[in-house]
C-alpha cells in the first residue's frame, strides 16, 4: 500500500491531478477512502483514466439526448432559442397524425428487418463458402469485405449508376435478357428494395467476417461427429453448425440494424439533397429534412426520439443479453 | 424430436442422388461448384466498382454510347473527368485529413484510457457494468437523436471569437467547422474505441500487471510502462477503424460545415453534390469523384485488411 | 428579438477587436483593408447561367462602387437547399450576412423577426415608380420593405422542339386550352417516336410547378388565386389533378421519376421529346446548345389556357436585420434595383428586369418578347413553387403530397384532398 510513494516521474503527475495521492489508509475521514470503500479500492485512482472520456460521452451523447427530449417538448421552429417554459407532447401527436411520418417509420422498419435478414443470409453463405478450405482465401475475403471500407457517399455514387434507367448495368443486363427496363430508383414500390440491395452489397462482407469468426470457433469434432452420423453437408450446417452461430448472428444483427438506421448518408448522397426518392423516406432522412430544411426543430427532435427508441429497442435487449452472459 | 430429425437427416442423405454423386465423383464436381459460387460472388462485389472505374475514364458521349461495364475505347477515353473531380475535391481531401487524423488519434487514445480505467483496476463489477453499458450503448445511438442539441450547443460556443488570432493569420473562419468536427467525432467515436480496447485488455495477461502492483506501481505507471506498450496491435485496429468511420461520415459534416462551397468543406460533402448540379447528372464525373474520395480509406484497407476485419468483427 | 440584439454578435465583436482580425477576414476574400465594412452576400448561383450572371453582376458592382470591399459567397448543393440551411444557421446564431438571395412574398414569413427594413432605399430610388405593382406588394412584409428584386423569370411557359411538332403536324400556337394540349400530346404519341411531354420528376417541385400552370390555364385566374389565398375550390383542384393524371400517366418519359430538369430538358434539345413545361430558365440550356436557335429549332408557347398572363417569379436579395454592414448593404441594395445591375445579371441568367423602364436592346429576341409579355400582361399571378404564392411550410406540405400521392401511381382523390388541406386556412 505504498503505491503513491513511488518517486518516478509518474508521481508528480498524479499530484497534479489532485487528490489522488492521498493515502487511502490514512486516519480520519477521507472522502476518497469513503468512495474507494464504496466502489472498490481503485475507484478514485482509476478515475483519471475513465472519467474524462466518460464525461465527454456522457455530455455529448446522453446529455444531448436528454436535451433533445426537452426540445421535442417545445414548439421550437424559428430563429433564436427554444422556449422551455411551455412543454407538451404536441410534436408527438403531430407525428402520429402525419402520414409522412408513419410512412417513414414503416419504411425504416421494413428496411431494418429486410436488410438485416438478406445481409445475414448472404454473409452466412459467403462465410460457409470461404470456410471450405479454399485457395485464395485471403484475396477473396479481402474483396468481399472491401465495400465495407467505403463511405456511404461513395457507394451511393456507384449504385446510382448501377440503377440508372438508361445506362445502368442492371437495366442493361435485364434488357439483354429480354425483360423491360425497370425504374429502380424512381418507382416507389421498388426503390426500397433497390436500396436494400445496395446496402446488402456494402455490408454482406461484414456479416461474412463475423460468421467466419463464429465458424472457426466451432470445434472440429462437431463437424466430424455430424459426418459420422451421416449427415449431408447441407444438413450438417443446418442442424449442427448454424445453431452454434447464435452469438454471431445476434451481434451481427445488432450492428446491421444500427447501420440501417443510419442509412441517411446513403440516401442523401443518392440524390444530393434532403428528400430521398419517393418510397424510401426513412425516419433518419425525414428528421434531418424537418430540422435543416424546414427549421422545424422541435418536430425534428420528436422524430429523433422515435428513432432513438427504435435503436433502444434493438440495443436494450442486446445489452441485457451481454450482461447475463457476463460480458459487461 | 431432435433424434427424429437426425434420423431423417441420415436417410435423406443416403437417398439423395445429388449428394451421393458428388461424393462418388470425388472432390472435383463439388469443388467446381464451390469455386463457381466464390467467383460469382466476386463478380457481384466487383461489378459496381469495375463499372464505376471504367465509366470514370469515359467522355460524356462514351458514357451514354457504350455499355457501362466495358472499358473506354480510344475515342471515348479521357482523363478529363478525373481532372475535374480532382479540382473539385482536392481541397476536400486536405480538409478531411485535417479533422479525420486528429479525431482518430485522440479518440483512440481516450478510448484506450477509458478501457484501461474500467478493465484493469479493482473496483466493484456491479458499478462498472452500468458505466460500460453506457459506453456500449453509445456505439449504437443514431446520430439523428443528438443533431438538434448539437447544433444548439455549437451555436453557443464562441469558437469564432476565441480563435480570432487564427483568422488574423489569414485562415478562413470557416475552419471553425474543422474544430467542431474533431470534438464531435472524438465524443461519438469514443464508445466504439473504448469497447474495442476493453475486449483486448480483458484478455491481457494479468500476471505482469499484478506483479507491478505488488511492486507498488501506480495505476498511471502501469499504463505507461506495461499496458500502453502492449496495446500496439489494438491501436492499429482502432486507428484504422476510426479513421475509416470518420473519413466516411457525411451527416456531421452536413450539419457542422453545411455547404460544399465552404473553404473547410470535407470531401464527402463535396462529393455528395458533385455531378448532380444544374449541369445535369455527370456520371463519369461522379465516379471519378467517388474513387478520389475513397482512395485514402481504400489504401488503408488494402494495407491493413486484417486489422480492419478485426475491427469490424469485434 | 431584443435578446438577440443584446447578444454580442460575431460581427460586432469583429468591429471591436480591431484591424488585426479584420485584415484576416478580408484576407480570405482576397481583399485587403481595414474598414469593418466588408459586404458579404450569399447566393446559390454556383454553376451554369447563374454563375455567369453573378460574375457579370459583381463586375458591374465593382464598376459602380469601386471602394466597397465585398465577398460574394456562392453556397452550392441541392439547389437552394444548402443556401437556405446556411442562411438559417447564420440567422440562428445571430451572424447574419449583409444580404442573401431569396424569394420575396409569403416566403418571407419564415424569416419573421430577422429581416430588417430597406424602405429607405426604396424611397430614395423611387423603386415604387419603376417596378411593377406586384413587385412593390410582394417585397413588403409587416408594413416594411424587406428585400429588393433583381430579376424575374416566367413560370407559365411551354417549350417545344420545332422539328418534332412539325413531324407530328401540331401547331403549338393553336393550343389555347389544356384539353387541346392533351389532344396534341396524343397526336405526337401517334405520329412520332418522340416523347410527347418530357418531365423530370426526380424532385417533386417540377410536378408542383406543373400543377400551378395547369390550374391557371384550365381553371382560370380566379380559381388559382383563390387556391393561393387559402380558399380553394375543391372541384377546380380535382379537375386540375385529373388533367395532370392524364398527362403524366400517358404522355411522359419512362424514366421521368429518376431524372431531373437538366436531363429532361436535354430531351428537347436532342429532339427526343416534343414539349416541356418549365420556367423560362430552361431556355438558358437552349441558348448554350450548339445549332439550336430560337424560332428555328425551339419555340415558346405560353402554357395553354394562360395566355395573357405572366406567372411571376422574383430573384431578390433579402435584407437581414441587425445588419453587419448596414451602410454598404444599403448601397448594394440600391445597386440591385438599378438598371445597370438588372441588365448585367438578367441577360445572362435568362430572366428579365423587374423594372419596366429598362432598355432591352442587350437582350436576345426571346427575352425581349418575354419582357413585352411581362409589361403587357393582364394578370401577373404569383407562382406556387417559388415562394411568391404560399409560405414555405405550405410549399413543403404540397410537395409532400406530390411525393406520396402523385409521383406515379397518380391518386387524384388523395392528391386533391392533400392540396386542399395544405393551403386551406
Amino acid at each position: 500500500m505504498t503505491r503513491n510513494t513511488d518517486t518516478g516521474g509518474d508521481s508528480g503527475d498524479a499530484v497534479a491531478d489532485g487528490g489522488v495521492t492521498e493515502n487511502p489508509n490514512g486516519s480520519g475521514f477521507s472522502p476518497i477512502a469513503a468512495l474507494n470503500d464504496r466502489f472498490g479500492s481503485d475507484f478514485v485512482e482509476s478515475s483519471q483514466f475513465w472519467l474524462p472520456p466518460f464525461l465527454l460521452v456522457g455530455l455529448f451523447v446522453y446529455g444531448a439526448i436528454i436535451w433533445n427530449l426537452l426540445i421535442s417538448l417545445t414548439d421550437f421552429n424559428s430563429f433564436g432559442s427554444p422556449d422551455y417554459s411551455d412543454l407538451d407532447f404536441e410534436m408527438y401527436a403531430r407525428a402520429l397524425a402525419d402520414s409522412a411520418f408513419v410512412d417513414a417509420a414503416v419504411n425504416t422498419f421494413v428496411l431494418l428487418v429486410g436488410f438485416t435478414l438478406v445481409t445475414l443470409a448472404l454473409g452466412l453463405g459467403l462465410a460457409i463458402l470461404v470456410d471450405r478450405n479454399i485457395r485464395f482465401e485471403n484475396t477473396l475475403r479481402t474483396i468481399y469485405l472491401l465495400p465495407m471500407s467505403l463511405s456511404f457517399v461513395v457507394t451511393a455514387q456507384f449504385w446510382a449508376w448501377m440503377f440508372n434507367f438508361n445506362n445502368g448495368v442492371i437495366n442493361i443486363v435485364i434488357s439483354s435478357l429480354g425483360f423491360g427496363r425497370v425504374d429502380w430508383l424512381g418507382n416507389p414500390d421498388i426503390v426500397l428494395w433497390a436500396v436494400m440491395f445496395a446496402l446488402m452489397w456494402q455490408f454482406a462482407g461484414y456479416a461474412m467476417v463475423v460468421y467466419l469468426a463464429g465458424l472457426r470457433a466451432i470445434p472440429n469434432e462437431h463437424y466430424e461427429a455430424a459426418k459420422v452420423d451421416g449427415a449431408s453437408t447441407i444438413r450438417m450446417y443446418w442442424r449442427v453448425i448454424i445453431p452454434q452461430l447464435k452469438g454471431s448472428t445476434i451481434s451481427a444483427s445488432v450492428v446491421l440494424m444500427v447501420f440501417a438506421l443510419k442509412a441517411f448518408d446513403f440516401l442523401y448522397s443518392l440524390v444530393g439533397g434532403y428528400r430521398p426518392p419517393n418510397g424510401v423516406d426513412i425516419l433518419a432522412t425525414k428528421m434531418v429534412r424537418e430540422a435543416y430544411q424546414a427549421n422545424e426543430w422541435a418536430y425534428a427532435s420528436a422524430i429523433a426520439i422515435a428513432l432513438f427508441l427504435m435503436a433502444l429497442g434493438i440495443v436494450g435487449p442486446y445489452l441485457y443479453y451481454q450482461y447475463t452472459r457476463g460480458n459487461l | 424430436m431432435n433424434d427424429d430429425a437426425r434420423t431423417d437427416g441420415g436417410t435423406a442423405s443416403e437417398t439423395d442422388p445429388g449428394a451421393a454423386a458428388g461424393a462418388l465423383s470425388g472432390v472435383d464436381g463439388y469443388r467446381v461448384f464451390l469455386y463457381l459460387g466464390l467467383f460469382g460472388m466476386l463478380a457481384f462485389f466487383l461489378v459496381p466498382i469495375e463499372s464505376g472505374l471504367v465509366t470514370s475514364f469515359k467522355t460524356s458521349g462514351g458514357v451514354s454510347g457504350s455499355f457501362p461495364f466495358t472499358p473506354p475505347t480510344g475515342s471515348t477515353f479521357t482523363f478529363g473527368k478525373w481532372g475535374t473531380a480532382f479540382d473539385a475535391l482536392g481541397r476536400g481531401l486536405v480538409n478531411s485529413a485535417l479533422y479525420a487524423i486528429p479525431a482518430t488519434v485522440i479518440s483512440a487514445l481516450l478510448g484506450s484510457f477509458a478501457a484501461y480505467g474500467i478493465t484493469q483496476s479493482n473496483w466493484k463489477p456491479k458499478y462498472k457494468a452500468p458505466i460500460l453499458a453506457l459506453f456500449v450503448a453509445g456505439i449504437f445511438i443514431p446520430y439523428q437523436a443528438v443533431l438538434v442539441p448539437l447544433a444548439q450547443f455549437w451555436s453557443t460556443v464562441p469558437l469564432e471569437e476565441s480563435l480570432s488570432f487564427l483568422w488574423g493569420l489569414g485562415i478562413n473562419d470557416d475552419y471553425t467547422g474543422i474544430i467542431k468536427l474533431i470534438v464531435t467525432h472524438v465524443a461519438y467515436g469514443l464508445p466504439i474505441c473504448t469497447v474495442l480496447f476493453r475486449s483486448y485488455y480483458k484478455n491481457m495477461s494479468e500476471e505482469m500487471i499484478e506483479a507491478a502492483r505488488l511492486d507498488g506501481a501506480s495505476i498511471r505507471r502501469i499504463y505507461r510502462r506495461i499496458v500502453l506498450p502492449l496495446s500496439g496491435p489494438m491501436f492499429a485496429v482502432v486507428l484504422i477503424y476510426q479513421f475509416t468511420q470518420i473519413w466516411n461520415d457525411l451527416l456531421f459534416t452536413l450539419v457542422l460545415v453545411q455547404t460544399e462551397s465552404s473553404a473547410a468543406a470535407p470531401i464527402v460533402l463535396i462529393l455528395a453534390g458533385l455531378g448532380t448540379s444544374l449541369e445535369g447528372q455527370d456520371f463519369a464525373l461522379r465516379m471519378a469523384g467517388a474513387f478520389i474520395a475513397a482512395l485514402p480509406t481504400l489504401a488503408v484497407y488494402i494495407a491493413f485488411g486484417e486489422e480492419f476485419a478485426e475491427g469490424v468483427a469485434t | 428579438m431584443t435578446d438577440q440584439d443584446k447578444r454580442l454578435s460575431r460581427r460586432h465583436f469583429v468591429g471591436a477587436t480591431g484591424a488585426a482580425t479584420l485584415a484576416g477576414l478580408a484576407g480570405c476574400s482576397g481583399g485587403d483593408g481595414g474598414s469593418g465594412s466588408t459586404l458579404e452576400v450569399l447566393h446559390a448561383w454556383t454553376g451554369g447561367d447563374g454563375a455567369t450572371a453573378v460574375e457579370a453582376l459583381v463586375e458591374a458592382f465593382e464598376e459602380e462602387y469601386p471602394d466597397i470591399e465585398h465577398e460574394f459567397n456562392p453556397i452550392g448543393g441541392g439547389g437552394n437547399q444548402n443556401l437556405d440551411a446556411v442562411v438559417a444557421n447564420r440567422l440562428q446564431n445571430n451572424e447574419p450576412p449583409s444580404a442573401f438571395a431569396g424569394w420575396p412574398g409569403p416566403n418571407l414569413q419564415q424569416y419573421e423577426g430577422v429581416l430588417g427594413d430597406v424602405g429607405n432605399v426604396w424611397d430614395e430610388e423611387s423603386f415604387e415608380d419603376v417596378m411593377v405593382q406586384e413587385a412593390v406588394d410582394l417585397h413588403q412584409r409587416n408594413d416594411a420593405y424587406r428585400a429588393v428584386p433583381l430579376g424575374s423569370h416566367r413560370l407559365n411557359c411551354m417549350f417545344y422542339n420545332t422539328s418534332v411538332v412539325e413531324e407530328a403536324g401540331v401547331d403549338p400556337d393553336s393550343l389555347t386550352s389544356v384539353s387541346a394540349l392533351i389532344d396534341a400530346l396524343e397526336t405526337v404519341q401517334n405520329e412520332t417516336d418522340a416523347i410527347p411531354m418530357t418531365h423530370g420528376a426526380s424532385g417533386t417541385w417540377t410536378t408542383t410547378q406543373l400543377f400551378s400552370s395547369t390550374m391557371l390555364g384550365q381553371e382560370g385566374y380566379e380559381a388559382y388565386m383563390n387556391f393561393l389565398d387559402g380558399s380553394p375550390d375543391e372541384e377546380a383542384v380535382r379537375a386540375t389533378f385529373e388533367s395532370l393524371a392524364e398527362i403524366l400517366g400517358n404522355y411522359i418519359n419512362d424514366d421521368a421519376s429518376s431524372i431531373g430538369l437538366t436531363e429532361s430538358n436535354q430531351n428537347i434539345i436532342e429532339g427526343n421529346a416534343a414539349f416541356i413545361h418549365q420556367g423560362n430558365w430552361a431556355a438558358g440550356a437552349y441558348r448554350n446548345a450548339e445549332d439550336f436557335s430560337y424560332d428555328e429549332d425551339w419555340g415558346f408557347k405560353t402554357y395553354p389556357g394562360s395566355e395573357g398572363m405572366y406567372m411571376l417569379h422574383f430573384d431578390s436579395f433579402l435584407y437581414p436585420s441587425d445588419n453587419p454592414t448596414s451602410d454598404v448593404t444599403d448601397q448594394f441594395m440600391t445597386f440591385v434595383g438599378s438598371e445597370a445591375a438588372q441588365v448585367a445579371f438578367n441577360q445572362y441568367k435568362g430572366s428579365i428586369p423587374t423594372r419596366t423602364d429598362v432598355d432591352m436592346s442587350e437582350f436576345g429576341p426571346f427575352l425581349q418578347e418575354t419582357q413585352e409579355d411581362f409589361a403587357d400582361a393582364e394578370e401577373r399571378p404569383p407562382n406556387l413553387q417559388h415562394g411568391l404564392g404560399v409560405p414555405s411550410e405550405t410549399m413543403t406540405a404540397l410537395n409532400d403530397v406530390v411525393s406520396s400521392e402523385f409521383s406515379g401511381p397518380y391518386n387524384v382523390d388523395a392528391a386533391t384532398q392533400g392540396f386542399v388541406d395544405a393551403v386551406s386556412n
